[in-house]
């Protein structure tokens, strides 16, 4: 922990900047797979969802099986 | 216990300070009046503008998080423990790294008012008792904490007047702690965004000149920086080396990292914060802001961590120890080195506001949960109509103002840091296993919910009685007593593991007597906490 790396810069507050460093690429990192993974799929639940209640609310309850 | 620090700012400062401060309160004041909730909707009251852009309730999160330890108290300790504090700042990024990773988005998508709607979705067997048991605990995190921010107001008053008589203490803590009532009972959510939108943008500016300056003292040139504040601090070396307030003996080792296990898991479960994540309509808002109160935090360490070695460097860890034993006259020392009368008086009410802010935004999230949980659910068992809750939560905005004042004036003599993380480590330890558990374990039941929340804090409260806090040392509550049989000075290194074992255990045991949760609901609550149906 205490090698000097650059002059007084030790090795300990090094790997203290670097988890800054870290967090931010994580969260980055993170964003960007929500945004292009996770995102689209949640939005297509969402919408199948949507169109099943819809669906459930068009048809009245004492019908909703079967027409025989 | 006795404050040592004499007063370090001249006649003027003082009045600037004071010309500065009244001019900010007055103008959030009167917005938080014109932005008070006119509908009688509780929705309003609790959440606010539901459509704020990311950045406004970033800042806002930001605002309510930063409290003036952080401001104060983490730079004392960088000037005075060099290496050791800085160690403080890191941790606070990785709380904000939980956050955003585990708990926001689907705490956002499952919860509606307050942390008691989630757990009522999830676990509907004996959900009043659930919310009791939550609100009881929301109510000591918040009180405990809003105890710190009044402290602070005392110990930062000393470093104009030297020791406030007990007629002055009184004065202030009544002062500030009405101004904090009249925030959160009358502004409501909208009030206390307002204040706290102000406070980080003015924050994160003030830190951030006053970094400079102390970077352009050394002509950008860190090493600079880094080898006069280690030759200034009269350790030389060591001064940037482990060890020199958490070093030597194992006790020392294991508190440094129960505060560290306090500071990352706190955070997630606090009661202010967490009221902050449930306001956005939408989920991606909801990560935007945590990501961007994240950034601003991290910058807000990042530069106090760069200000307390200034201080070091500039005015001298000597005289630094000499005004106040704790350091938490340190900003206030360098900013009157480096610019004069006006940055002093600059970064002092900046000091107050950051205390406003934070203790409006506790005020209200104790509020909340005081009205709809124990009032809305307990109580009225759901009947209460909206204006009825209302004025129930601006009642209990302005009982839990009085009794945080009470408090602070019996406590005054304490440190906002030991306070402020006391605060941090119950929350960790009763409300966070809660939260995770709800939110990730199928297997999760009331009872251990029940458990896991009254075990959590009754474990940190009894082992804080029985730490070096209460008793046992010069610097304790009862310094002549000695019943402190818990060597740390942090609870969180057995509480958190005790309270997640708790629930665990209560869920198990209560398994297979009690009817068990049937399965649609964790579903039903999953699909909601992944999908978050109530958005279009």
């Amino acid at each position: 922990m205490n090698l000097e790396l650059f002059g007084r810069l030790t090795l300990g507050l090094t790997l203290g900047l670097v988890q800054f460093v870290v967090m931010g690429l994580a969260a980055w990192r993170y964003v960007r797979h929500m945004r292009e993974r996770v995102d689209p799929i949640v939005l297509r639940l969402r919408a199948q969802q949507r169109e099943r209640e819809q669906q459930q609310a068009r048809v009245p309850s004492g019908r909703r099986f079967g027409a025989w | 216990m006795v404050i040592h620090s004499a007063a370090i700012a001249d006649e003027f400062s003082l009045r600037l300070t004071f010309v500065l401060f009244v001019s900010v309160v007055v103008v959030t004041l009167f917005t938080a009046l014109l932005t008070a909730p006119q509908r009688d909707e509780i929705s309003e009251f609790y959440l606010g503008n539901r459509d704020m852009t990311p950045l406004r309730n970033g800042l806002a999160m930001c605002g309510a998080y930063l409290s003036a330890a952080t401001l104060l108290g983490s730079t004392g300790r960088v000037a005075l423990n060099g290496y050791d504090g800085l160690m403080y700042l890191g941790g606070t990024v990785v709380a904000w790294m939980m956050v955003l990773l585990v708990i926001a988005e689907p705490l956002r998508n499952s919860g509606k008012y307050t942390l008691g709607d989630t757990l009522a979705l999830r676990l509907p067997h004996g959900q009043r008792q659930v919310r009791l048991a939550l609100s009881l605990c929301t109510l000591a995190v918040c009180l405990l904490y809003l105890v710190a921010q009044l402290v602070g107001s005392i110990a930062l008053l000393t470093q104009f007047i030297g020791d406030p008589s007990g007629a002055t203490r009184t004065m202030c803590v009544v002062v500030i702690g009405s101004m904090v009532v009249v925030y959160a009972a009358i502004g409501g959510m909208p009030g206390a965004t307002f204040l706290q939108v102000v406070k980080a943008v003015m924050l994160v500016a003030g830190v951030a000149v006053t970094a400079v300056m102390v970077l352009h003292h050394f002509s950008w040139n860190i090493d600079d920086l880094l080898s006069s504040a280690a030759d200034n601090s009269a350790l030389g070396g060591r001064f940037l080396e482990p060890g020199l307030q958490y070093g030597g003996t194992t006790t020392n080792k294991l508190d440094f990292f129960s505060l560290q296990l306090a500071i990352v898991l706190g955070l997630a479960a606090l009661p202010h914060v967490m009221m902050r994540l449930l306001a956005p309509r939408t989920t991606r808002v909801a990560r935007g802001s945590v990501v961007w109160a994240m950034g601003l935090v991290g910058f807000v360490c990042l530069m106090a961590g760069v200000l307390g070695l200034g201080a070091t460097a500039i005015v001298g860890r000597e005289s630094i120890a000499e005004v106040d034993p704790r350091g938490d006259a340190t900003v206030l020392l360098l900013s009157h080195k480096l610019g004069g009368a006006v940055l002093e008086a600059l970064l002092s009410s900046l000091a107050f506001i950051t205390l406003l802010a934070v203790a409006a935004g506790l005020t209200l999230a104790a509020a909340a949960s005081l009205a709809h949980d124990l009032y809305g659910e307990v109580i009225r068992k759901g009947k209460a109509k909206q204006t009825e809750e209302l004025g129930v939560a601006r009642l209990a905005a302005v009982v839990i103002g009085v009794m945080g004042m009470m408090l602070a004036l019996l406590s005054w003599g304490s440190s906002t840091a030991t306070l402020a993380f006391l605060a941090f480590a119950i929350a960790a330890s009763a409300i966070l296993p809660t939260i995770v558990y709800s939110l990730f374990w199928r297997g999760f039941t009331a009872r251990g919910a029940l458990l896991s929340l009254y075990g959590g804090l009754l474990c940190s409260v009894l082992l804080v009685v029985f730490s070096p806090i209460i008793s046992s040392q010069p610097s304790s509550v009862y310094p002549d007593a000695d019943f402190a049989w818990f060597p740390l000075q942090n609870p969180g290194i057995v509480s958190i593991p005790a309270g997640f074992l708790l629930g665990w255990l209560g869920s198990l045991a209560g398994g297979r007597t009690e009817p068990t949760t049937p399965d649609d609901t964790f579903e039903e609550f999953e699909v909601r906490a992944l999908v978050g149906t109530d958005q279009r």
